[in-house]
């Protein structure tokens, strides 16, 4: 049965999400190294939606920024799941900056997406009925090297 | 997120970082970090005591190692724990920023 936490979208909700995934984290007995990379991507997902997922008139409702978060562990694998009723957004659409060779040409942008990618071991997205569902997942086994 | 400066030698700047470098901890030092980038030529961003690195606060350092590096300056990253190691070299920042891991290496780092 996975954890649950409703938030809204907005930056000064990551503390609440932050205290909720630590205590989930030592719930679910979570080793140290795979307890940080969920919190990375709580942090990633959830600033992206606060940030760019309600703007104006172009969320699906307008009104409804409740941002469901889930975690659930099974065995080895820890999957999390982030649903928002925002706009249409599928984070694995974008192109991850390429690795930089100098200060100069590294990019300052897009990073949230390509750390999720780079932390997780499996990533989806959908959209049904007005909703984003980004799910990820995490092998233990993987997180513990 | 905390940030206090330490004058060395030399004319090298230590930054001292404390806390979570995340969304809401960058936005914290931000401004401060910015006017210290622009106006010193050999910093030392000291992240032994930050517990947490995303990656608004990734965008806060390279864009500081950009400004001192327009400058002509050195910037290095100094003893990060194993985690935010890790999240450094996730996005390849390390190749592009020196990650030192003892002070003498950081001042040496900085010096050129």
């Amino acid at each position: 049965m996975p954890e649950t936490l409703v938030v809204q979208a907005e930056l000064a909700e990551l503390e609440r999400v932050r205290v909720w995934a630590d205590a989930l984290a030592q719930r679910l007995d979570l080793p140290q190294s795979a307890s940080f990379a969920i919190h990375l991507c709580f942090e990633e997902a959830v600033s992206n939606i606060a940030r760019h997922g309600f703007i104006g008139e172009r969320g699906e409702t307008g009104t409804n920024r409740d941002v469901h978060l889930a975690l659930e562990r099974d065995s080895d694998t820890v999957t999390m799941t982030i649903e928002d009723r925002g706009v249409a957004f599928d984070p694995l659409s974008v192109p991850a900056p390429s690795a930089p060779t100098t200060i100069s040409d590294a990019a300052v942008g897009g990073l949230g997406i390509s750390l999720m990618r780079h932390f997780a071991q499996h990533l989806a997205y959908e959209r049904e009925d007005g909703t984003n569902r980004l799910t990820l997942r995490f092998d233990l086994t993987k997180q513990a090297e | 997120m905390e940030m206090k400066i330490e004058t060395l030698a030399d004319d090298i700047t230590k930054v001292n970082l404390e806390g979570r470098l995340d969304i809401l901890g960058a936005q914290q030092i931000d401004l401060h970090f910015n006017v210290i980038v622009a106006s010193q030529r050999k910093v030392i961003v000291d992240l032994e005591q930050v517990l947490f690195l995303a990656s608004m606060g990734i965008r806060t350092l390279i864009i500081g190692a950009k400004t001192v590096k327009l400058k002509g300056g050195r910037m290095v990253l100094l003893r990060p724990s194993a985690d935010v190691h890790k999240v450094l070299t996730a996005m390849g920042t390390d190749t592009v920023i020196p990650i030192v891991h003892d002070l003498e290496a950081a001042i040496s780092a900085v010096s050129g």
